[in-house]
């Protein structure tokens, strides 16, 4: 039986332009759960951690972040802990690439003698499979010296696969690793590197660790099954299925092979997006309430207020924000309600209010009908305040 | 709206007050300091403040000496017209600063939120706000002819009755304009949100694309370096070829010196075998059968026996001459002893100059001992002269003793050794096989041409291979030879490096120029890594750099926002109220036209009012043309601001009837306008209800009901009394007093005689 991790797309060191100030906590995180999932491993006992492409966000990411990266392999290392890794999109094993200017393996402590022998291993265009010999395991990963690859990385895995099969070598499993896009039509198709189910399925591996979709999946083709293990932390806001890695068992009984997916949780980090009916907000003290309700400090919180809003709503989004704060990782409220036009019978349009209300509403119904909705938001806005203000009302500018 | 019924308590110079008023007009009457001024301002504060304001004029209404828990409280009862008839109401407002309370009962509710109070108010009275009431509902004395001193006050009072309609739009701009102005305050010392975001935004900008810069430099740095580093490695294989071929053609020299070596030996050896060879043969072959030497005695022997026999064969042939003269006298003996003589004289004159300066006696210098020197140079040559002398003197006498001794031998004893002399030579003749001399000659010489020419042979052979023994040159010879053909196949082995002319001297200048490469690539390795890790950029910090621009760009994005609704908002209203200028314009136009031919008894008949600049003009009878209401009197000009602001009354409130309260604003006219302008306000009050202040009696016939107030009493006794006697009840020295007596419940609440006409 052979038993692996399956991570990828880790992205240490990401951007995170929507996070704000919570962005450098993030990064953290991200650490946090490749970290998780190294303890993973050792708690597992696996024979094989496999890292599927973009473990760096970049190729020019610090010194002291490949450190960090190597400490945790060489703990893996310790405990005779088999790691490959491929180089992915973000961190293309180009001249300039973050795994030419640091060795990974060795400063893991990782490296042998022989590539077999390797505890450690960074598979790059020269060297596209390693056999790792105490594990019976050939573990294939073509990877190419740019983003964009010239063909796909499994065209010669199956001719490699079935030689193999047919020679003495003591290779039992073959394990593969791609960082790319399963060919969609029309959505990920043209994506810098493609592989299609055909192509899987005549691989002839016994598992196809694959990278680059931050959200798990897992599927067969013919058979040989695939998975994406997902970001282990969320990278971006929309990724819902991230924060997992997978544990993989692969066994033969009797010549029957199986291969088992679990998925397991290592990231904290959650992202909700809510939506709220303005015209059910009462006031801005309501609203915190009502966010507030849940406080969780793991989750990234997206409040949107939408629909029509009552004009005395009065609401400082800065302020509900620093509000939540504290009991979220990060809050976000975006308000995209307008506010409501005029109700009940309109002032005389001899009075200026009056004046004021038909001229702004004949303007919104205008660029409403024209589709511009974002122009029209700020016309409401603007038809809001100068209804409030002419009526005397308090407003906060 | 009608108010029938005005109560106070603790309200300026009041403890109490109650006033009942008409809903037609109602004169209210008193002396300066009566509370005229006191009951209008009660009035706008019941109908328009708002309970809970904190306005430091409202603590400024409790009257002088009141308790401190003393709160200002107003109510009004008051009627109003609604389609399905008349309904009445109470208000009561206790102005105690935040803490104020309101309670309005009208159709059934009672309401005591201050806001919720003010709007039902507001919607009764059609007075949006205070404001509003005291610039057209509320009319001032002074209000007047203040305003008509300037006609841009006129304008502006005009201007802003028409915006207090609309409950506050200078109001509603000055809060707009303040808030765009706080946006975009660009000085570098008070910059506005805008400038701030803006500037964060440019600063944020610059910052992350310096890092992104750097980073991209440290890419390229990364790319030069592994570049670098794969010329290095290329530079290393280059030169490592270089000097494995340069070992080869070294090799290949070293191998070639080998071989010539070895050819040269060969050559050496093969010629010594055949040296060897030819040796041998001439040892085979000698001519003499006798060794050389043997041969050479004999023959010397026989030599010597030959001219022993031809010597004494002569002598016994013939006599030979001898001399006995005596032998002269030896001439090297006096020459001697000269040269000796010489030699002393030539010591003693070099060494006696020496020794007379040596004792002091005299220096005869250096040229007597030149002299003495060639003295006994001259002495050492004779001297040799007679040396020789004496050798040859010596020989002589030898040779002349042997002549003697020969001529003493016999003749006999001469013929028995000729006799010996041949019997020896016929002997060695024998012995060598040989009849004469001259064989023997003959043969030594052959013998010794044969002999000499194997010592020369000998000799070339010991050139060529020293002392080497003869048997081992030919295995010596063939060992050179395999050596030569195993150098041979070595060279062939190294390729065609062995063969090329002057491979080594190529491949020395082309491992030098390798080596050159390889420095200089290093260095360029060594360069590329050092910009690699002087890049200090940090990745993790330019994306904070990059998070903080979104986050900035965020802030200025809301803030051009807020920018653009608060100009459009700005610009609506600035649109509509062009709009309903207008309108107003109009509208007054045409309520002024009525109002003023009434009050001035139709000498005024066409009024205008500019749009823009809502400059008054009416058209003037005797000038025949429009003038500018600046230009008439005061009386008139006082008319027409009055009926403009009925005008406005009317405009704003549409169908509500706030009631009018006016503080003797026709103080300024004369009797006959004061009586028109009394008819105006007359009419008026059959549609609305209407409150006049005065000091004068002259309105009571007029009126619907008259109130009365007393003037003050008290006088200040203790300050001294100066001048007119009449101005004491003006001082104000004199209020606290009266006050006090309010205070104390004999004041005005006492004094109001609500009077009704019938």
């Amino acid at each position: 039986m052979l038993r692996i991790i399956h991570t990828a797309d880790v992205h240490l060191g990401a951007r995170h332009d929507d996070l704000g100030e919570q962005a450098a906590a993030q990064r953290e995180r991200q650490f946090a759960a490749f970290k998780a999932t190294v303890d993973l491993a050792l708690a597992e006992k696996v024979d094989l951690f496999l890292v599927a492409g973009d473990l760096f966000d970049s190729n020019v990411q610090p010194r002291r972040s490949v450190e960090r990266v190597a400490a945790e392999l060489a703990r893996l290392a310790e405990s005779r802990i088999r790691t490959v890794i491929i180089p992915g999109t973000h961190d293309v094993f180009d001249r300039a690439s973050i795994y030419r200017a640091y060795d990974l393996a060795a400063m893991a402590g990782g490296t042998a003698a022989t590539a077999a022998e390797q505890l450690v291993t960074v598979l790059d265009p020269d060297h596209p499979s390693v056999h790792v010999l105490a594990l019976e395991t050939m573990v294939h990963g073509r990877v190419f010296p740019t983003k964009r690859a010239p063909h796909s990385p499994l065209q010669d895995v199956a001719a490699d696969v079935a030689a193999s099969r047919a020679g003495d070598a003591p290779i039992t499993w073959h394990v593969g690793m791609v960082h790319g896009s399963i060919s969609i039509p029309g959505k990920t198709d043209r994506d810098e590197v493609v592989i299609t189910t055909d192509e899987i399925a005549a691989t002839g591996l016994d598992y196809l660790a694959l990278g680059h979709w931050h959200s798990a999946q897992s599927g067969k083709a013919g058979t040989v099954a695939y998975a994406y293990s997902g970001a282990p932390e969320a990278v971006a806001l929309d990724q819902d299925r991230a924060g997992k890695v997978l544990l993989i068992e692969l066994d033969d009984k009797a010549g029957t092979r199986t291969t088992k997916i679990d998925e397991r949780q290592v990231g904290r980090t959650r992202f909700t997006k809510v939506e709220i009916d303005a015209a059910t907000v009462a006031s801005q003290p309501a609203l915190i309430e009502l966010l507030a309700a849940k406080p969780d400090p793991d989750l990234v919180l997206d409040a949107r207020l939408v629909g029509v809003r009552r004009d005395d709503l009065d609401l400082d989004l800065d302020e509900i924000e620093v509000a939540l704060a504290p009991a979220f990782l990060k809050v976000r409220v975006r308000d995209a309600s307008v506010p409501a036009l005029t109700e009940g019978p309109l002032p005389s349009p001899d009075t200026i209010a009056g004046a004021f209300i038909r001229d702004l509403e004949a303007r919104i119904a205008e660029l409403e009908a024209a589709g511009s909705t974002a122009e029209a938001a700020e016309q409401r806005d603007a038809l809001r305040l100068g209804r409030l203000l002419l009526a005397g009302h308090e407003v906060s500018l | 709206m009608r108010i029938r019924k005005l109560v106070g308590r603790d309200f300026r110079r009041y403890r109490t007050f109650d006033i009942e008023l008409a809903p037609g007009l109602t004169v209210i009457r008193g002396p300066n300091e009566a509370g005229k001024t006191t009951v209008q301002r009660a009035l706008e504060l019941a109908l328009t403040k708002r309970a809970t304001s904190t306005a430091a004029e409202l603590e400024a209404l409790r009257p002088w000496g009141a308790p401190a828990d003393a709160r200002s409280i107003i109510s009004v009862d008051f009627e109003q017209d609604e389609e399905d008839g008349l309904h009445t109401g109470t208000l009561e407002k206790t102005f105690a600063g935040a803490r104020g309370t309101v309670r309005l009962d009208y159709e059934g509710q009672s309401i005591t939120d201050p806001a919720m109070a003010d709007q039902v108010m507001a919607e009764l009275t059609g007075m949006p706000t205070e404001g509003f009431f005291r610039s057209t509902a509320s009319v001032h004395h002074f209000e007047l002819s203040d305003l008509s001193r300037d006609e841009g006050a006129l304008r502006d009072r005009l201007q802003a009755s028409i915006s207090g309609a609309d409950r506050g739009t200078s109001r509603a701009r000055k809060k707009l304009d303040k808030a765009l102005h706080d946006l975009n305050t660009r000085g570098d010392r008070n910059p506005g949100r805008l400038k701030l975001a803006e500037l964060a935004v440019e600063q944020s900008k610059a910052a992350l694309d310096q890092g992104e810069l750097a980073l991209a430099q440290l890419e390229r740095d990364r790319d030069s370096l592994a570049g670098a580093r794969e010329r290095r490695a290329d530079a290393e294989t280059a030169l490592a070829e270089r000097r494995s071929l340069l070992e080869k053609a070294r090799q290949a020299e070293r191998i070639m010196v080998d071989r010539d070596a070895a050819t040269e030996r060969y050559e050496r050896y093969r010629q010594a075998v055949e040296v060897d060879i030819e040796i041998q043969q001439l040892a085979n072959t000698h001519p003499s059968a006798t060794p050389l030497p043997v041969l050479r005695s004999a023959v010397e022997r026989l030599r010597t026996l030959d001219g022993k026999i031809r010597e004494l064969r002569a002598a016994l042939s013939g006599e030979v001459r001898v001399d006995f003269e005596v032998a002269p006298e030896p001439t090297w003996q006096p020459l001697s002893r000269l040269a000796i003589a010489l030699v002393v004289v030539g010591l003693i004159i070099v060494g006696l100059p020496v020794l007379l300066k040596f004792i002091g006696v005299a220096d005869v210098g250096v040229l007597v001992q030149v002299v003495g020197a060639l003295v006994a140079l001259v002495g050492v040559v004779m001297a040799a002269v007679a040396l020789w002398l004496r050798r040859s003197y010596t020989l002589q006498t030898q040779m002349r003793d042997v002549e003697i001794d020969r001529r003493l031998r016999g003749r006999s004893e001469m013929e028995a050794e000729l006799r010996d002399a041949e019997a020896k030579a016929e002997g060695q003749l024998g012995s060598l096989g040989l009849t004469d001399l001259a064989e023997a000659e003959d043969l030594l010489s052959r013998e010794e041409q044969h002999v000499g020419q194997i010592e020369r042979l000998t000799g070339q052979l010991e050139g060529l291979v020293g002392k080497e023994p003869t048997e081992t040159l030919p295995t010596l010879r063939d060992a050179a030879a395999l050596e030569i053909a195993q150098k041979t196949s070595a060279l062939e082995a190294l390729g065609p490096i062995a063969k090329e002319p002057r491979a080594r001297e190529r491949l020395e200048v082309e491992v030098r120029d390798q080596e050159g490469a390889l420095e200089r690539s290093r260095d360029d390795e060594a360069n590329a890594r050092a910009r690699v890790e002087a890049n200090t950029v940090d990745a993790e910090q330019v994306a904070g750099q990059a998070e903080r621009l979104a986050a900035w760009r965020e802030q200025l994005s809301a803030a051009q926002r807020r920018q653009r609704v608060f100009a459009a908002t700005l610009a609506a209203i600035d649109r509509a109220e062009q709009a309903t200028m207008k309108t107003a314009t109009r509208y007054l136009e045409s309520h002024m036209v009525r109002d003023l031919a009434t009050v001035t008894g139709g000498r005024y008949r066409r009024v205008r009012v500019d749009d823009r600049t809502l400059d008054i003009e009416v058209f003037a009878p005797e000038k025949n043309d429009w003038v500018p209401v600046s230009s008439l009197s005061q009386g008139t000009l006082d008319l027409v601001y009055l009926v403009a602001r009925l005008g406005l009354v009317r405009l704003v409130t549409g169908d509500r009837r706030p009631p009018l309260v006016f503080d003797d604003p026709f103080v300024t006219l004369d009797d006959t306008r004061a009586a028109r302008a009394l008819g105006l306000l007359k009419s008026v009050a059959s549609d609305f209800q209407v409150i006049y202040l005065t000091t004068s009696a002259r309105y009571d016939e007029a009126a619907d009901a008259v109130v009365v107030l007393d003037g003050p009493t008290s006088v200040d006794s203790a300050a001294p009394l100066t001048g007119d006697p009449g101005a004491t009840g003006a001082s104000p020295a004199d209020v606290p007093a009266a006050t006090g007596a309010a205070a104390a419940g004999t004041g005005p609440t006492a004094a109001p005689r609500p009077g009704r006409r019938a």
